[in-house]
């Protein structure tokens, strides 16, 4: 006689469970580097203490063309033709032109404040602005975020696949938790640790499950759209040739050709009086000198509420404007709006500052809820010694209470690798963060469950309160502190209140195991005398 | 025990074939819809679709009671793109 069939809602369960329990894992890796990411900018302020340069175009005397001719006068034709300008928020004003064939050229470092030449460099492209070995720290954060530290176009699989897991992890949660608005009012049970577990689990889900759907929706769409989708969609849409959907989507406008090169100011001075308030940050001259000239200003405008960039093409014979480009494509279309909104939504930047908070609070609640899975299954296991129940306590506990002292662990290891110049920083960091990960992992395994939580959260919240600590030692200790801008100060703030919150959790938790087991005891017996 | 494992299988059979369903779906789809103004809409919107035709397909196809209908329906909804695919490759 077989089996009778098992129930839709019990498959997809067991489905939950399953992928819950790599998605738990791993996607904690994804979900909480993530989380740090959306604030990759401050960060970077954080870790690179440089003084903030102010913009160059309200330098006294500020020239583009004077710029231009001063950077090129002296160099051979085929390096007229391809020429930036950057200004980074903040950084200097670097002008690069090159020979796209040779890969070779000439770049030159402005100070924005007093247009004098800092640094000239001549040589591959690839020499000319080497990464500063500080920005090692922010770049693994995104690196693990995109990648999980894993090589090239596998490491974009990866997580692709831990985006669509997510994904159908949350479809399957939802039909297995089947939420209801008294279970989504109810607050966890505290009797047991199991009890809670799940409860928290269901109640966090259910709440951030919007949010979960649009970053596992967009992640995965991130992550696959270029291994995967881009080669499909190209060979049934643009008959097999990628480059052109890339042109498609780009829509760069070419000139019609003519006689001539415009004036870089007036182009500029256009491109302003359009964009109120806004600051250059870049601009390309392609095929400049020849009757294909142009050049496209990018703008950023910078507010709390979102930040907005604008980029203009012109035409480098008559300097009159070809095309005020939208987000994708030549003109304003639907895909174009909603591929601009899949941008905003995934990164946090809808609504600028306040989105960007919401996605951060949002992404450490996803964590809890991903951890929280874990743990329900470790708490579920009948045998506690057995080699899976252990494992699976390892991989709870570092990747939920663990990840913080991982984090510290890579910090500390930037910073001795940035001041002692031993190994490169971005090695040590690896090296750090995955140690950290390990050992915080082998505390699951050999400890039991609740004391190996209490322990970790202890280990985190005090390891956090270090983390200004390690920013100063990159940045050449003390002193950095007076080159500390108000925003640093706000995340060596936030660092502080991380920690200490982690502390009086596990403070708070074990003041309440202690009240139970005095109940659980009850009242001293009065001594007969 | 065999359970548990069957239905592993299945699961394990359900995404990865959905995976494939859906890239032929999101890439045929790029053939009926409207460009629109720009050119880029009949490209963008499967594009950005993929990650939900996949989980459609994938909790469809393991999660629904008659399996064997939803595997006919996912298979015919895949035959008419890869169809879309051929005509727009051959023109």
């Amino acid at each position: 006689m077989s089996p009778p069939p098992v129930s839709p809602r019990k498959r997809l369960y067991l489905l939950h469970r399953w992928i819950g329990l790599v998605v738990g894992s791993l996607g904690a890796l994804v979900l909480f580097s993530g989380t740090l990411a959306i604030f990759a900018a401050e960060l970077r302020e954080w870790s690179v203490r440089e003084p903030l340069r102010p913009p160059a175009i309200d330098a006294p005397g500020f020239d583009l063309d004077r710029i231009h001719r001063s950077v090129v006068e002296d160099l051979d034709p085929p390096l007229h033709h391809h020429v930036d300008f950057v200004q980074d928020a903040g950084g200097l004003l670097q002008v690069t032109a090159l020979n796209p064939e040779t890969g070779t050229g000439v770049a030159v470092d402005f100070d924005p404040a007093t247009l004098e030449t800092i640094e000239r460099h001549e040589g591959p492209a690839s020499e000319f602005h080497p990464a500063d070995p500080r920005d090692a720290l922010v770049d693994f954060v995104i690196d693990l975020h995109v990648f999980l530290s894993i090589p090239g176009a596998l490491g974009l699989l990866t997580t692709g696949m831990v985006g669509l897991g997510l994904l159908i992890s949350l479809v399957s949660g939802f039909v297995a938790h089947s939420p209801t608005w008294a279970k989504m009012k109810r607050a966890p049970r505290t009797r047991r640790s199991r009890l809670w577990f799940g409860d928290w689990h269901t109640l966090v889900g259910t709440w951030t499950l919007p949010f979960a759907l649009v970053l596992a929706t967009t992640g995965a769409f991130f992550s696959m759209s270029s291994i995967v989708l881009r080669p499909a969609i190209s060979m049934s849409a643009f008959h097999g040739d990628p480059n052109a959907l890339v042109q498609a989507l780009i829509a760069t406008p070419v000139p019609p050709p003519g006689p001539g090169q415009a004036s870089l100011d007036p182009m500029l001075r256009d491109a302003l009086s359009r964009n109120e308030r806004a600051q250059l940050r870049r601009v390309q001259l392609r095929d400049w000198g020849t009757p294909e000239a142009r050049a496209t200003l990018t703008l950023e405008t910078e507010h709390w509420t979102g930040d907005t960039r604008h980029v203009l093409t012109y035409d480098g014979h008559e300097g009159q404007i070809l095309r005020d480009h939208p987000y994708l494509g030549s003109t304003p279309s639907f895909g174009g709006r909603v591929l601009h909104l899949v941008d905003e939504l995934h990164f946090g930047t809808l609504l600028g500052l306040p989105t960007k908070l919401l996605w951060f609070l949002s992404g450490l609640a996803l964590c809890g809820v991903a951890s929280a899975g874990l743990l329900v299954f470790v708490s579920r296991q009948r045998d506690p010694s057995a080699l899976v129940t252990r494992v699976m306590r390892g991989l709870a506990v570092a990747t939920s209470v663990g990840l913080p002292v991982a984090v510290v662990l890579g910090t500390a290891g930037w910073a001795l690798a940035c001041t002692t110049g031993a190994w490169p920083p971005a090695t040590a960091v690896r090296v750090g963060f995955f140690a950290g990960l390990a050992f915080m992992g082998v505390v699951g395994i050999r400890w039991a469950l609740r004391p190996a939580l209490l322990g970790a959260t202890i280990a985190s919240g005090i390891a956090l309160c270090t983390m200004p600590l390690w920013a100063l030692l990159a940045n050449g200790g003390p002193s950095a502190v007076m080159r500390a801008e108000t925003g640093t100060m706000l995340v060596d703030v936030a660092w502080w209140i991380a920690g200490l919150g982690m502390v009086a959790c596990a403070g708070r938790a074990m003041a309440r195991r202690r009240a139970r087991a005095a109940t659980h005891r009850g009242p001293r017996p009065a001594s007969s005398t | 025990m065999s359970r548990p494992r069957s239905l592993a299988r299945q699961a394990v059979s359900c995404l990865t074939v959905s995976l494939l369903f859906a890239l032929v779906v999101v890439s045929g789809a790029t053939q009926y819809l409207p460009p629109g103004a720009a050119n880029i809409d009949h490209v963008v919107v499967p594009l950005v679709a993929f990650p939900l035709v996949w989980v459609a397909f994938a909790t469809y196809t393991f999660g629904a009671r008659d399996r064997r209908r939803a595997w006919l329906v996912a298979t015919a909804i895949t035959m008419v793109h890869a169809a879309f695919i051929a005509h727009g490759v051959s023109s």
